[in-house]
């Protein structure tokens, strides 16, 4: 925000961060769907599957227990959860202005 | 110009990590398959992991994150060396998190700091060699050339190395910074006509975070690189990143959307060039995804055993 970015703008930035919070990876079939909705593979499970891939690419859950730790002891989670909270101020004061 | 010494440094055999990286996996896993077929034709062993996580480029490029980057690499590389210490990658930006990665822990308080915190989970930062799919398929050029069963049939490509190649890992990469050429080289041995252009080693436009927070900028920079491959004679695209191709294949798709185009440029990873002219069936390479059609490139491949007897 300091660097005069608009808050859809962080919310795009930090978007990778909270996905890589929750799975594992920064990148997800859902992401891609907003990045370019025309071409995004609506049926990817079912494209992989036909191409001889795993249905979905996961990360295991010992994978996810040692991120957990990473990012919390790195203050990455505390810093996404301050970004989060700026984003909603600023629009809650464009809301009231 | 190849750098025989960092040639000479790509094992021919031996166990892979092969890493995975998300942008494939949930945008273009065509590139994944083809990257698997052509390692399986070629007969290199190599090995999966749902242990690894992201490579941390997304986070390290939108939010400067220095240390979530070296911690999630080396703990990458502490479940890559439990199997080997060769790890094969076919996206820019996991390759360069590694070597990211490595310049950083340079610095003591990064490197203490993520000491630290992957004692924790009980894992170090370990060495490993990081090999780009493209420089080991290059390395394997004689065996690719035995194995495919159609040629490129003259269609002339431009290839496009990406920044996250060349510029970030200038002094590991396989080929020259300023004029790299190898893949050209390949194109050539394959049946392939390369051009040269003149803006070669422009980014593709992507830019990091630039597509987002600076979009008329980042567009500019693509439709410049294009027009210059245009004005070459290219027929189509070859990268070897799947960012690049997304940024590439995507600003066309756009431009073909609103009648604004007549002639695109099909834009095909090197992994998806090699796994089709190895007899791979192309919809199990995911062109489908692909906003310019890549059919006529297709359908101008020729079989080797007719070019062998012309």
């Amino acid at each position: 925000m300091e660097k005069g970015y608009s808050w859809d703008l962080i919310e795009v930035l930090s978007g990778v961060g909270k996905n890589l919070a929750r799975s594992g990876l920064s990148i997800l079939p859902e992401t891609y769907a907003r990045m370019d909705p025309k071409k995004a593979e609506k049926e990817l499970a079912k494209t992989r599957l036909e191409m001889g891939l795993s249905e979905r690419y996961e990360v295991s859950s010992k994978a996810m227990e040692e991120l957990e730790v990473i990012l919390k002891e790195t203050g990455f989670v505390e810093f996404l959860e301050k970004v989060g909270e700026r984003v909603k101020e600023s629009k809650e004061s464009v809301e009231n202005y | 110009m190849v750098n025989p010494e960092r040639l000479r440094r790509i094992p021919d055999e031996g166990k892979f990590f092969y890493f995975r990286g998300c942008f494939v996996n949930n945008v273009y896993p065509g590139i994944e398959a083809a990257t698997r077929f052509v390692l399986e034709r070629l007969g290199v062993d190599f090995v999966v992991s749902e242990d690894q996580t992201c490579c941390g480029t997304p986070e390290f490029n939108s939010l400067n994150t220095d240390t979530v980057l070296t911690c999630l690499v080396g703990r990458n590389t502490s479940i890559i060396s439990e199997q080997t210490p060769y790890v094969l990658t076919d996206c820019n930006g996991c390759y360069s998190s590694f070597h990211m990665a490595e310049d950083l822990m340079e610095d003591p308080k990064i490197r203490v700091e993520t000491e630290r915190i992957l004692k924790k989970i009980g894992r170090k930062f370990e060495k490993v060699e990081v090999i780009h799919i493209a420089d080991f398929f290059y390395k394997k050029t004689r065996e690719i050339v035995r194995n495919i069963t159609m040629t490129l049939g003259g269609v002339k490509f431009a290839v496009h190395y990406g920044c996250h190649y060349s510029h970030v890992n200038g002094e590991k990469a396989l080929d020259s910074v300023e004029n790299p050429s190898f893949i050209e080289e390949m194109i050539g041995e394959l049946g392939g006509e390369p051009v040269e252009y003149v803006e070669k080693v422009l980014c593709c436009g992507f830019g990091g975070i630039q597509q987002t927070v600076h979009k008329t900028i980042s567009y500019a920079v693509t439709e410049k690189k294009l027009d210059s491959m245009v004005e070459a004679g290219a027929e189509a695209i070859v990268v070897i990143c799947p960012y690049c191709l997304n940024v590439l294949d995507k600003y066309q798709g756009n431009l073909l959307d609103i009648e604004m185009l007549d002639n695109p440029l099909p834009v095909i990873h090197i992994s998806q060039l090699l796994a089709l002219l190895m007899g791979a069936e192309p919809q199990k390479l995911g062109f489908q995804m692909h906003r310019v059609p890549v059919e006529e490139v297709i359908s101008r491949l020729v079989s080797k055993e007719s070019k062998e007897e012309e």
